[in-house]
């Protein structure tokens, strides 16, 4: 799992360099991936790969929130390649394949867990959102009082 | 203030941002930010996908309006945080409107040297099979399929065939290379990993999450819009990958 978890560094440092990431940037983006990546692995055991996504979903978001304030910069930056691994890319190639070799039923569930996959990674950027607007919304009120 | 320059400047930032891939609400944000600058009775920016709309009124004077068609989009991630930057400093008073105008227009293509981001698609390419489980041989495969990739798209720029048929060709050629080294010479050879991996730099990873964040910002003409790009891109991955399986002989119509 460590040579997962450090290929998944790897792996994300050079997709910031597919897409153009600042330069400085660079590591922290793959740290984003890692930590994501790590978090999918360990939780893929215990509840399976669909509630794994939307763990390890909220982690990568809410880190890229945080560093993308620290640093003042778009969270997209971190977003885009954080979320990179957990993309299904894996199930919409082996519904193809399930399909192509005459496997119809496997095809389908492939399909079904591709589509439920990216319902999660979704559903994660929608809590880490709506969790920083809230407490946007609560640090401009309480100077206030 | 010269609300013209103000306008062009807008819209300059605004295309930027949408044909670096960005969300729509940030776009809309940073156009609406410049136009407050002239704190006029009306300042209006749409931003949909495939293009961009702002205007500027009042009262005193007769209303400036400019729209831009933007047909070609590729995720630029530097580039938005530089936008991100120049838009800050102007609405901090930091820059006038002229010297945003001018770093807008100084905005680099790109930071890195051809060499690097090509290496960079194959590096992607081979680390995904080691993220996936796999072993030695799947890497040093993914790598070669990312010298592919690096020839095809060359061809792409070329001919100008676009991403559709590209995506095709690329997946295509991947499948039946791997099918066929797998079925000839490295048995143990475990070929979803390596197909997987090769395809990842053309999944896309962009296009889902921005159609989601549109989406639930109640940006629906652009979360479709991206949502459908991201659905046609599956789908010539998938044909392209159905191709090259029954052409290598591991898979059956």
């Amino acid at each position: 799992m460590t040579i997962q978890i450090v290929s998944a560094l790897f792996a994300i440092m050079a997709a910031s360099i597919y897409l153009e990431i600042p330069k400085r940037f660079i590591f922290r983006a793959g740290f984003v991936g890692a930590l994501g990546w790590g978090v999918y692995l360990i939780f893929d055991d215990i509840y399976g790969i669909v509630l794994a996504t939307y763990i390890a979903g909220i982690v990568v978001s809410i880190t890229s929130h945080i560093i993308s304030r620290r640093v003042k910069t778009p969270v997209t930056i971190f977003f885009i390649p954080g979320l990179y691994p957990l993309v299904p890319g894996y199930r919409l190639y082996m519904a193809v394949f399930s399909f192509m070799s005459g496997n119809g039923p496997l095809a389908t569930s492939y399909l079904v867990d591709t589509i439920k996959i990216s319902g999660m990674i979704a559903l994660a950027i929608f809590t880490a959102d709506a969790l920083f607007h809230i407490i946007n919304k609560v640090k401009k009120i309480i100077p206030q009082n | 203030m010269d609300y013209n320059k103000l306008v062009d400047t807008a819209l300059l930032a605004g295309q930027i941002l949408l044909e670096s891939n960005a969300e729509t609400y940030r776009v809309e944000d940073v156009m609406n930010r410049i136009l407050d600058i002239s704190e006029l009775q009306t300042t209006e920016a749409i931003a949909l996908t495939t293009g961009l709309f702002l205007t500027l009124d009042d009262p005193s004077m007769s209303p400036i309006t400019k729209m831009k068609r933007i047909v070609h989009r590729d995720t630029n991630l530097s580039k938005i945080a530089r936008v991100n930057m120049i838009t800050r400093r102007l609405t901090e008073g930091k820059y006038t409107v002229e010297e945003a105008y001018e770093s807008l227009n100084a905005i680099y293509e790109t930071q890195y040297p051809l060499w690097m981001k090509n290496l960079s698609v194959s590096l992607l390419s081979a680390f995904f099979t080691l993220l996936l489980g796999g072993g030695i041989a799947e890497f040093l495969l993914a790598f070669i399929n990312g010298g592919i990739m690096i020839i095809t798209s060359k061809m792409e720029k070329r001919t100008g065939f676009g991403f559709f048929t590209h995506n095709i060709i690329y997946s295509c050629i991947v499948a039946a290379f791997v099918t066929i080294i797998k079925g000839n010479l490295l048995l143990k050879l475990n070929s979803d990993i390596t197909i997987t991996a090769s395809i990842f730099p053309l999944v896309p990873g962009t296009a889902i999450t921005n159609a989601f964040r549109d989406t639930l910002k109640g940006d629906y003409m652009s979360g479709l819009a991206k949502a459908s790009e991201a659905i046609v891109i599956a789908i010539s991955i998938a044909i392209g990958v159905a191709i090259g399986l029954v052409l290598a002989g591991g898979a059956r119509l």
